[in-house]
């Protein structure tokens, strides 16, 4: 995927400034920067929920797991994910509701869910939505230490699955050295730092969980 | 803490009744004229006696019918109306300012309108004048619902590519009912008030407008009195009923 120029102007300010990216294939691109520095905005622009100027290539079909996990309360766990799904791909539920730990929650309604498994319907919801670039928009950000731990090693073990384009939007650099290949930085629209992260950690390194844990807590401590 | 509330709140209401009653009776004691002011006891009879009679219950249940149909068509066309808003700008703009010029349109002054270009059909004018003043409010309330349901799952819908009918039937217009139905109760009552008073000018037969009148014509005060207790009551029925309604309906908010 390859974003050429892109900008994008609120009023008189520039959100995104002749922006130029490409977004390695089957690999996690961390997104960082302030508040304001664009990073959402790259996002919505990939989503294509935005006009903008420049242009997007070969973003396919995306994606999303939103900072909130914006379930339907008028809908079940099921009725979410279904929600979002054509039916030929119904099937596949049960199965992913076994892989983030929701099994026997199917028919419950968002608001009988903790915040945590709330937030685990969402990545559900965004792994299961057949996709060529999933985008994450700091989904992590407002949860407790302990939750934020599981989720990162839900996401890694989901990821090390399916081995999908990701573009993973956070502010928290930690978060970024567990689950990304690559670390962008924004700042003001534009980008003023690009690396690689060396080794691959969270994301295949570990054959054991317990070793994978271990360097969760390391990283993200008490 | 919640039960201690509750208690407070029924306190609250037992005095508010209680100082209605109070102020009655004073009216009652100052008038000493019971054919000007009747008194709660004698109006209670009357409302007995008329919950006897054949005659009230079939001018109830008129009544009650055309709230009911003005209720229904006005749901119907503003739920419409709000959804094609939310989709098009162009038709929010249009309707903006017909629904101000139905909002404030004289009711009476349409009712008289109403009579002479529906050819003096008198059961189909208090309908009508429900429709016309129910429409704006149901057709707002809607719209402001289905603008709070995009501004928080609208991107949820768009980014996963929803298609168009299961984004209307299973997230705009299900999300959007609770606050809607939650003002079923007092649009309700609101629309037979209107119905009622379309019913007076119309004197539309079979109808509780029409008995008022009529009490009111041969100075039957009491009777008047009991017709418009009975619709008070009758009246509160009906929003617990539209409560229960929304209880059942909206199984996930509980």
């Amino acid at each position: 995927m390859r974003l050429n120029s892109v900008s994008k102007i609120y009023g008189d300010k520039a959100a995104l400034q002749d922006l130029t990216l490409d977004i390695e294939e089957g690999k996690i691109t961390a997104v960082l920067g302030e508040s304001g520095a664009g990073k959402t905005t790259l996002l919505n622009v990939i989503a294509g929920n935005l006009p903008f100027e420049g242009s997007v290539e070969g973003a396919g079909k995306v994606s999303y797991l939103f900072q909130s996990p914006k379930l339907l309360p008028n809908l079940t766990v099921e009725g979410n994910l279904k929600f979002v799904l054509a039916k030929e791909n119904h099937k596949n539920i049960a199965l992913m509701l076994r892989k983030v730990g929701l099994e026997g929650k199917e028919k419950a309604y968002p608001k009988e869910l903790s915040g945590g498994e709330r937030q685990r319907v969402a990545i559900a919801r965004a792994f299961l939505f057949p996709h060529d670039v999933l985008l994450m928009d700091e989904p992590f950000s407002s949860l407790d230490l302990s939750l934020k731990r599981s989720l990162l090693m839900l996401t890694a073990e989901l990821w090390r699955e399916q081995r999908e384009t990701v573009v993973f939007v956070t502010h928290d650099v930690h978060e970024a050295a567990l689950l990304a290949h690559r670390a962008v930085v924004l700042h003001r629209g534009r980008i003023c730092f690009d690396t690689p992260i060396a080794g691959d950690v969270v994301r295949d390194f570990f054959s054991h969980p317990s070793e994978e844990d271990a360097l969760v807590r390391a990283l993200i401590p008490e | 803490m919640k039960a201690e509330l509750k208690k407070l709140d029924l306190i609250f209401c037992a005095v508010a009744v209680a100082a209605i009653l109070l102020a009655w009776l004073a009216a009652y004691a100052g008038v000493r004229n019971p054919s000007i002011v009747p008194s709660p006891w004698e109006t209670v009879k009357e409302a007995c006696a008329l919950m006897g009679s054949g005659e009230f219950w079939r001018a109830f249940g008129g009544t009650l019918l055309r709230t009911f149909l003005a209720f229904v068509l006005s749901l119907a066309l503003g739920t419409t109306l709000a959804v094609l808003a939310s989709v098009h700008p162009f038709v929010r703009a249009f309707l903006a300012p017909i629904v101000s010029v139905l909002r404030t349109l004289p009711t009476m002054a349409i009712v008289l309108i109403l009579i002479i270009l529906t050819g003096y059909d008198y059961a189909a004018v208090p309908v009508l004048i429900g429709l016309l003043v129910l429409l704006p409010v149901l057709y707002a309330a809607t719209l402001a619902s289905i603008d709070e349901v995009k501004k928080e799952y609208g991107m949820v819908a768009e980014t996963f590519r929803v298609p168009t009918a299961k984004k209307l039937f299973c997230m705009y217009l299900p999300l959007a009912a609770p606050p809607v139905l939650a003002q079923t109760g007092s649009v309700f009552s609101l629309g037979r008030k209107i119905v009622v008073s379309g019913e007076v000018l119309a004197q539309t037969a079979k109808s509780l407008g029409r008995m008022m009148q009529d009490a009111s014509v041969y100075t039957a005060v009491p009777k008047l009195f009991a017709l418009t207790l009975l619709c008070v009551l009758t009246g509160f029925a009906l929003e617990g009923l539209c409560a229960l309604i929304k209880w059942i309906v909206v199984r996930w908010e509980k």
